[in-house]
């Protein structure tokens, strides 16, 4: 047994060399005069901020080590504790400023983020036949502790992260059901009596008035879920008989929500654009009461702000199977080479998921949207074979 | 070793002192222009006064967003613009209020026009100019656009933050109230008529002028219902000085044409050209010295299946025009000039060969009236035009006057009606007085029945001109009849929620992030 423990500071300055100074934007021109001329204009079109610091990641974890039945059996737990302080982030700033060309850098703020990873691990020899098998789960709670700009909140369109929260929680419009008849969009109504949604039609979706005043407005928006996983989960198997080794790796995330921007924009049906196909909607004869009628040339029920977009990102991936062989030695050396091995790998073959985007292991965008899915594009599924020499 | 000693001393002096210049931390990027280096210069302030004029080419601004919201919201326009958000726009249907074609751009554009502005008049009083009346006119342009804009906003959105300084990133500008904004505007403009010249010369076309200051000003005044301090200006261009400068064209069309740009009958004017013809859209792009510097104007209103028909009329428009005959027994020609519809062949058989772009009008239109006023005879229709657009207008002044002059009296005055009848009688239509529709005899004798009438001679003079809106605005729409009354006009406005609909939905994002600022009411 083996017990560790850590700390350590790093500073990060991945930023642009002259981020602090505002420029000279030579680009503007206008029109004057009879007969008509261009006059060329310069302006200050980025704000900077001149204080830019380095950001500092702070680290600390605890933990032992455990090995035990002559070495086959190992058990990891560990604490972990990192704080970053003044990340460097491009921060949007108001529009109100008259910015243009990309928010400024700026010193954003700070982000706690402490969990714990346990991971079992076994390994075993029988004969020609070894094999082993680890397997960690980790949970992580984040928290964000310092805003830029003495902010105390920061809304993107979709999020809010908030001193105390973790970062980017779903901050949208929520969805209570369909209504089904004229007569429940009658019913519908706040706790002073007043019909919330008087316009909607049977078939339209019913939207929470979070602060009960009888109108569907932004003040209705609230949290509706989170982004983060409870847990992740990696997965790593190996095995070797012989010349033939494999091993695989998987690796899964729990219980975070995702908000699906390809369906989103699929499931709108207000536009001529590209829509779902195949849905069935919500009508009379088949009425539902998670999806709302379609309304061609009406966004009521199509906002991308409401929380019918959210869905479980859980998903567990093997992201890379890989079967290997080894030609023996003595074939080897009569074609004068060290070592040939032979190889074929499954990238992101199998991916268990309820997730009706294109992929749930996305690229997300940007730090205060991290689990918005804007149909960033999907993980590649290949196979590969390689061939090596040792000469 | 006293040697020694003294070389150490030495060395450590050196360090310690040499160390001590933090300024040179601070070093300035030398392979571009950097705010550190300019500002110093008469050059520097004028090239930052003609990038304020750069932000009329932006989308959210005069190159087509504001058309279509300021023509689509009154209730002269209407759209069936395909594009769901965009339409429902123009229908106080504002489902999404981060909505950037309608809304984001363009508060966006007017803040980026406003912060160009606020750096040209706080860094100008620094500099020495070898020619003081050069430098008071350059105040006095920053200051004439950035009440243009704030003008602008607060027309759209009422309550809007006041952003007078050169911004920086951390600013949580507060909102105030549109007696504030208009307040500003006041005083940016009452400056600014002070420091601009009455007269330019060709080459500086498009720069405003004392009139145009005291034009925008007489409308921010009305909008304001100061209507003591609007009829100063209005009389300074009606009868005083600005007499001399100013008239209405004898051909109406002329205002619209882009043969006839920068006459007479044109207080302030927005330049624009296809100098700038790069293949594709670049307005947005704020580091091209290439960008577009034409209107989409007339792409934005053409019709279906020619233009993008994001915007058009309303039928009430033709109806109304045909009510009076000209004194030669003709139909008003405005009417064929500002829109196109199904009955203007025979309207108007004195223009045989009537084309809409090349072609003939399209029975699948229908009773659909689509926006003539503006457009070029481009054949195809391009993208972009060089018709400069005519912000103010005399005849919009002329009307003005008579509106705050019979505000001021208890009946209509003389010089109220006369300045209707100039209106009216260069398009050849009779004095009110003889009007073979409008009870004339009422109109000129009554306060009530005068303000009304001229809620129709603008709304035909001035149509398609975004100035529909900001009369709605000034006139109020805040009870159940007046509201009624417009919907008989425009069925958009059976969505228009009394105390609500009145302005738009503040930018959202904005909203959330800055703390001072709220949205507007039942949004």
């Amino acid at each position: 047994m083996k017990l560790r423990a850590n700390y350590g500071t790093l500073g990060n300055s991945s930023i642009g060399f002259w981020d602090y100074q505002s420029t000279i934007n030579t680009a503007p021109r206008a029109v004057f005069g009879s007969p008509e001329y261009k006059e060329i204009g310069m302006i200050q079109s980025r704000l900077s901020n001149i204080d830019l610091v380095w950001e500092r990641k702070t680290t600390a974890n605890a933990g032992f080590d455990l090995v035990a039945l002559d070495n086959q059996l190992r058990f990891t737990a560990e604490y972990f504790y990192s704080k970053s302080k003044d990340l460097l982030v491009y921060l949007p700033i108001l529009m109100s400023s008259g910015n243009e060309g990309g928010a400024p850098a700026v010193n954003a703020g700070s982000l706690e983020n402490r969990g714990v990873e346990f991971e079992i691990g076994w390994n075993d020899r029988v004969g020609d036949f070894s094999y082993s098998a680890s397997m960690n789960v980790s949970h992580l709670k984040n928290k964000v502790v310092d805003l830029g700009y003495g902010q105390t909140v920061y809304y993107t369109s979709l999020a809010k992260s908030e001193i105390g929260q973790p970062l980017g929680m779903w901050y949208l419009y929520k969805m209570n059901g369909i209504f089904q008849s004229e007569e429940e969009v009658q019913k519908y109504i706040n706790s002073k009596g007043k019909v919330i949604q008087p316009n909607a039609l049977p078939g339209d979706i019913i939207y929470d008035d979070y602060n009960d005043d009888g109108i569907i407005s932004s003040e209705d928006r609230q949290l509706v879920g989170s982004p983060w996983p409870d847990f992740e989960v990696g997965l790593n198997l190996g095995a070797s008989y012989k010349g033939f080794d494999l091993t695989i790796n998987g690796y899964g995330r729990f219980g975070q929500e995702v908000w699906n921007g390809s369906a989103a924009a699929a499931g709108d049906f207000a536009n001529n654009q590209n829509n779902f196909n195949g849905m069935m909607p919500w009508t009379q004869e088949h009425p539902v009461n998670d999806r709302p009628r379609i309304v061609y040339g009406d966004t009521r029920n199509s906002r991308g702000d409401q929380n019918r977009w959210l869905e479980d990102g859980s998903f567990f991936r093997l992201s890379d199977i890989t079967l290997g062989y080894t030609v023996p030695a003595s074939l080897c050396g009569k074609v004068g080479l060290d070592k040939i091995h032979t190889s074929v790998t499954f990238q992101n073959l199998i991916t268990i998921t309820k997730y009706s985007g294109l992929d749930p292991e996305f690229a997300d965008s940007g730090i205060f949207t991290m689990g918005a899915d804007n149909c960033s594009f999907p993980n590649p599924r290949a196979v590969q074979f390689a061939l090596s020499f040792t000469f | 070793m006293k040697k020694i000693a003294n070389y150490i001393v030495l060395c450590v002096s050196i360090t310690l002192l040499s160390s001590c210049d933090s300024s040179l931390l601070d070093i300035q990027n030398e392979n571009t222009l950097s705010t550190g280096v300019f500002w110093k210069t008469e050059a520097d302030i004028e090239s930052g006064v003609v990038s304020i004029y750069n932000m009329f080419y932006r989308q959210g601004t005069w190159t087509r967003n504001i058309y279509t919201q300021m023509t689509g919201m009154a209730d002269e326009g209407v759209s069936y613009a395909g594009w769901t958000e965009l339409n429902e726009y123009t229908k106080f249907i504002f489902t999404d209020y981060n909505f950037a074609e309608c809304n984001v751009k363009i508060w966006r554009e007017h803040y980026i026009a406003i912060f160009r502005a606020n750096q040209v008049l706080d860094n100008i009083d620094k500099i020495t100019f070898a020619n003081e009346t050069h430098k008071q006119d350059l105040i006095g342009q920053a200051k004439f656009l950035r009440a243009f804009y704030y003008f602008y906003l607060t027309t759209l959105w009422d309550n809007v933050p006041l952003v007078l300084k050169t911004s920086s990133a951390s600013d949580q500008p507060k909102q105030v109230t549109t007696e504030e904004v208009f307040a500003q505007i006041e005083a940016d403009l009452e400056d600014a008529v002070t420091k601009l010249p009455a007269i330019r010369d060709a080459k500086e076309y498009g720069r405003p002028t004392k009139g145009a200051a005291y034009g925008l000003l007489a409308k921010t005044y009305a909008q304001h219902h100061k209507w003591e301090n609007a009829k100063k200006c209005l009389e300074w261009l009606v009868d005083g000085e600005g007499k001399a400068y100013y008239d209405l064209r004898p051909n109406w069309a002329d205002n619209f044409s882009n043969r006839t740009e920068n006459n007479k009958e044109s207080l302030f004017e927005i330049q624009f050209s296809l100098m700038n013809r790069v293949g594709f859209d670049q307005t947005n792009n704020y580091l091209d010295p290439n960008a577009q510097l034409g209107t989409q104007i007339e792409m934005n209103q053409a019709p279906a299946g020619i233009g993008w028909n994001n915007i058009e009329a309303r039928r009430w428009l033709v109806d109304y025009f045909k009510r009076e005959k000209t004194t030669e027994g003709k139909n008003d020609i405005r009417l064929f000039h500002t829109l196109w519809y199904d009955g203007a062949s025979s309207d108007f058989p004195e223009y045989p060969n009537q084309l809409i772009y090349g072609k003939p009008w399209n029975s699948d239109w229908g009773n659909r009236v689509f926006i003539k006023k503006y457009s070029t005879d481009a054949l195809p229709l391009y993208y972009w035009n060089d018709n400069n657009f005519r912000s103010l207008r005399y005849a919009d002044m002329l009307l003005l006057y008579a509106e705050v002059l019979n505000e001021l009296n208890t009946t209509p005055p003389a010089k109220a009606v006369e300045c209707v009848n100039r209106v009216r009688n260069r398009v050849k239509l009779p004095n009110i007085e003889n009007s073979t529709y409008y009870n004339g005899t009422q109109i000129t004798t009554n306060k009530e029945a005068f303000r009304e009438h001229l809620k129709i001679e603008r709304g035909l003079e001035l149509a398609m001109e975004c100035v529909r809106w900001i009369d709605l605005k000034r006139w109020g729409i805040n009870d159940a009849n007046t509201l009624t009354s417009i919907k008989e006009r425009d069925s958009d406005f059976n969505n228009f929620v009394l105390g609500k609909s009145i302005r738009m939905p503040i930018p959202q994002s904005e909203v959330d992030n800055n703390p001072n600022l709220k949205q507007n009411d039942q949004y």
